[in-house]
């Protein structure tokens, strides 16, 4: 992708959230990184709403997004997020712990583009996560048009 | 439900069984019994019942007839005596009248003088007993002849019937009924041989003073005959009320006919009188003296009733007199009533077997529904109620029925009720349960996920820092600190930090598949062992393959279980037997299986280093472990292996030896 996608992370616990951010940069991307603690936040960012930061227009986004959240948990955010004609192009990440078989296929119903299950062994962690940036570094990611998606 | 109906269909004999058995039953009941009772009525009717006194009608007729034949018997016997008598005493007056002595006096003695002598004697004699033995004849009537006869000469000195001749000479032999004559009375029937018939005569000697100097050997006999056809046959053949075929005949002393017979011998020829001899016992025992009824065959073997008797006739002599009628003709009106009632026999027959058609159908009708409506019932239809026709037994049990299928039928559905709820039930819980697991095992791991990652972070701030010390000039104690630091406590400390965390990653997964046991739903059904043993052991190929592992399965018989869970429970074991080898010697394992009962047994058994005897009871528990540094796992492979094995009514055990090697029994439900 290129250098311009920004690259939204939104995890609610911060320790994995910092080193998913190291590990990211570890494997060579530079992108924007922003995170969000909670769904409803990273919800009000991408569709204008609320009083938080609201994302730039014509600007690629790719989401990597955990399931299990206080407030809307990650699921509602995706089927909010694919339910919108223009998001829905938005390359959704789930990342998470769980691997709840019924979790997982509910996800890719909703329209999620990949899964991808935390490991706990540090050395597969930072691996799985290497491999995603890798991974990322080669997608092509869509702008998302118009104002104000509803 | 499927499976009960199936079982209630086995224990219902086929339909064919029962097929119109009980009107059937009833039929033949009725029938039965109708029937006999009419036959009985019909058989006591004709033939009565004998130790109760009761005559039926075919003895009674049979009685009567013999009556009938008796009274006429005897009223011949006495006729025909009383006859006798008069003919005798007739003889015995002529014999005894001086006229007739003084003048047969004179004709004997003149006739054995000889003819001629004397002249015809004094023909005035002879003449003068001619007219009196002829007004006699006259008088009487019924005498074909009345002669006087010289026994030795056979001369006659005097007859009723030639007169004024003179002594006829007579021939000796011409009447052999006096030849001889020892008794002074005989009796008897004779052939005349000039006319053919048959005569009754009594011949007597006349009373004279037989001396045999006068007379030599002669005697005068009176021979008296007269036809049998005046009297006697007459007397026999006059039957009366005995029917066309009542007969009466009489016979001699010897058996031998005295009079013609009314009906030709049975081939069919007439029977002489004095020539045939009658055999048939009546006469015979008639003749013999004596007297009776009896019921038998006659001369012309035909069956009859007869009653016999015997007629004194003198001191020794007598005869047989049977009066007979043909069976034929007694028995024809009750044979002709026997096939009427036959007929109407036939006829009840019938009609009763229609009513008890009838009634069987009526009477069983109830029942039959009834039993039609429990065969409904029992396959399932539980909406299914009798009919109440009947206001009897079987009216009452259909009503119970219906109760009773009512009842069941609210049981099952209430039943189905409870089963639907709390299956619900089960379900709702399940699925909190299986929420509940993954969220734990989320929540569980993600604190996991951080210490195991800023761990080694750590780790590796460290190594940059140990990197940026090592070209620094320092004093040598600090360079050691340093050094002890980098490459004792730091190391130490990470590994310790990071094994931790990896148990508990692997207990939180091991849970979670517990948990994931606990829940699965059994699936029973028959289980090909030896197809799931070669699927599982596809699982190991690599192990098999790199290890140069030797598994024997034999031929295994199936069981009943859970595919899903006897895959786990195989895996287990034959992952453990696998895992847990004796160093150094490649490992071995066997499978074998027999049936024991109704359970099919299995034997896993391995050449590895095997459990000591102190362990063994313990090995199921949760988390146990053999060899806790020296094997990977988490200790959950056997409860999850006993766990299963229990929940699909088997068991499982195990022997060891240490250094030897394990047997683990597995026994399941058996299939049949």
């Amino acid at each position: 992708m290129n250098k311009e996608v920004i690259v939204l992370l939104c995890e609610d616990d911060e320790g994995h959230t910092a080193l998913i951010k190291k590990n990211l940069k570890r494997s060579g991307i530079t992108n924007e990184i922003k995170n969000f603690t909670h769904g409803q936040q990273v919800l009000d960012y991408l569709f204008f709403k609320g009083a938080g930061p609201h994302r730039p227009h014509d600007v690629p986004h790719l989401l990597l997004l955990d399931i299990r959240m206080p407030g809307v948990d990650g699921v509602e955010v995706l089927r909010q997020i694919k339910e919108n004609p223009e998001l829905r192009k938005m390359p959704v990440i789930m990342v998470s712990t769980t691997t709840n078989p019924k979790e997982i296929e509910r996800c890719h119903l909703l329209g999620c583009s990949h899964y991808i299950t935390k490991p706990v062994d540090s050395e597969k962690f930072i691996n799985a996560i290497r491999q995603l940036g890798l991974f990322l570094a080669v997608i092509e990611v869509p702008v998302i048009d118009g104002e104000g998606a509803a | 439900m499927t499976e009960d109906s199936q079982r209630g269909a086995s224990n219902f004999p086929a339909e064919g069984r029962f097929f119109m058995t009980i009107r059937l039953k009833m039929l033949i009941y009725f029938g039965t019994t109708s029937s006999l009772v009419l036959v009985g009525v019909i058989l006591v009717y004709l033939f009565g019942i004998p130790f109760l006194n009761f005559q039926g009608a075919i003895s009674r007729d049979q009685s009567r007839t013999f009556l009938n034949l008796s009274l006429a018997a005897d009223l011949k016997k006495e006729l025909l005596q009383r006859w006798i008598k008069r003919q005798s005493d007739d003889a015995s007056v002529i014999c005894q009248s001086r006229l007739v002595r003084e003048l047969v006096g004179r004709l004997l003695f003149s006739d054995i003088r000889g003819p001629g002598a004397g002249g015809n004697g004094e023909p005035g004699g002879v003449s003068i007993l001619d007219h009196h033995l002829q007004r006699i004849k006259k008088t009487y009537g019924f005498y074909e002849r009345i002669l006087i006869i010289n026994d030795s000469s056979g001369a006659i000195l005097a007859s009723a019937g030639d007169v004024d001749d003179g002594i006829r000479p007579g021939k000796r032999g011409l009447f052999p009924e006096i030849q001889f004559h020892t008794k002074d009375r005989k009796i008897g029937i004779t052939k005349d041989t000039a006319t053919g018939k048959f005569n009754f005569f009594i011949s007597q000697v006349i009373e004279l003073n037989y001396d045999p100097e006068k007379y030599g050997s002669a005697h005068a006999i009176l021979l008296m005959e007269s036809n049998t056809g005046n009297f006697i046959a007459p007397l026999l053949h006059d039957i009366g009320d005995l029917g066309k075929t009542g007969e009466a005949l009489l016979v001699g002393e010897g058996g031998e006919l005295l009079v013609q017979l009314m009906h030709p011998l049975a081939d069919g020829s007439r029977a002489q009188p004095l020539k045939y001899h009658i055999k048939a016992k009546p006469a015979v025992l008639a003749a013999r003296g004596e007297e009776g009824i009896i019921r038998t065959l006659d001369y012309r073997n035909e069956p009859v009733l007869a009653a016999y008797r015997h007629l004194r006739i003198s001191n020794d002599m007598g005869w047989g007199l049977v009066v007979k009628r043909d069976e034929r003709e007694v028995f024809r009106d009750i044979n002709e009533i026997i096939r009427n009632l036959a007929f109407m026999a036939l006829l009840g027959v019938m009609t009763i077997c229609v009513l008890g058609l009838f009634f069987a159908e009526k009477l069983s009708r109830p029942i039959r529904q009834l039993s039609a409506a429990a065969g409904e019932l029992a396959s399932g239809n539980l909406g299914t109620r009798a009919e109440v026709q009947a206001d009897d037994e079987a009216g009452r049990l259909a009503v119970v029925f219906n109760s009773m299928a009512a009842e069941i039928q609210n049981w099952r559905t209430s039943l189905e009720d409870q089963v639907k709820s709390r299956t619900q039930a089960l379900e709702t819980a399940n699925q909190e349960l299986e929420q509940f697991v993954y969220v734990a095992s989320h929540d569980l791991r993600s604190p996991l996920v951080n210490v195991e990652g800023w761990s080694k972070e750590l780790e590796m701030q460290v190594k940059e820092l140990d990197a940026l010390l090592k070209p620094l000039e320092l004093p040598a104690d600090i360079r050691e600190n340093i050094r002890e630091a980098m490459e004792e406590a730091f190391p130490e400390a990470f590994k310790f930090i990071k094994s931790s965390t990896s148990k508990m990653n692997g207990l939180i997964t091991g849970l979670l598949m517990l948990a994931r046991l606990d829940r699965h739903v059994l699936h029973i059904a028959k289980i090909n062992v030896n197809e799931l043993i070669s699927e599982t052991l596809k699982s190991f190929e690599y192990q098999i393959q790199s290890l140069g592992v030797k598994i024997q399965v034999d031929d295994l018989s199936p069981c009943r279980g859970d595919l899903v869970q006897l895959g786990q429970v195989f895996s287990n074991l034959i992952g453990n037997a696998i895992k847990y080898g004796f160093p150094g010697r490649p490992v071995e394992i066997g499978i074998t299986g027999r049936i024991e009962g109704k359970t099919a047994e299995y034997f896993l058994k391995d050449n590895g280093m095997g459990i000591e005897k102190q362990n063994l009871p313990k090995i199921f528990e949760l988390f146990h472990r053999l060899r806790p540094g020296e094997t990977e796992g988490e200790g959950l492979g056997l409860s999850i292996v006993k766990k299963a094995v229990n929940r699909m009514g088997g068991s499982i055990y195990v022997e060891s030896e240490a250094g030897k090697g394990t047997v683990f029994k597995v026994v399941l439900p058996g299939v049949f």
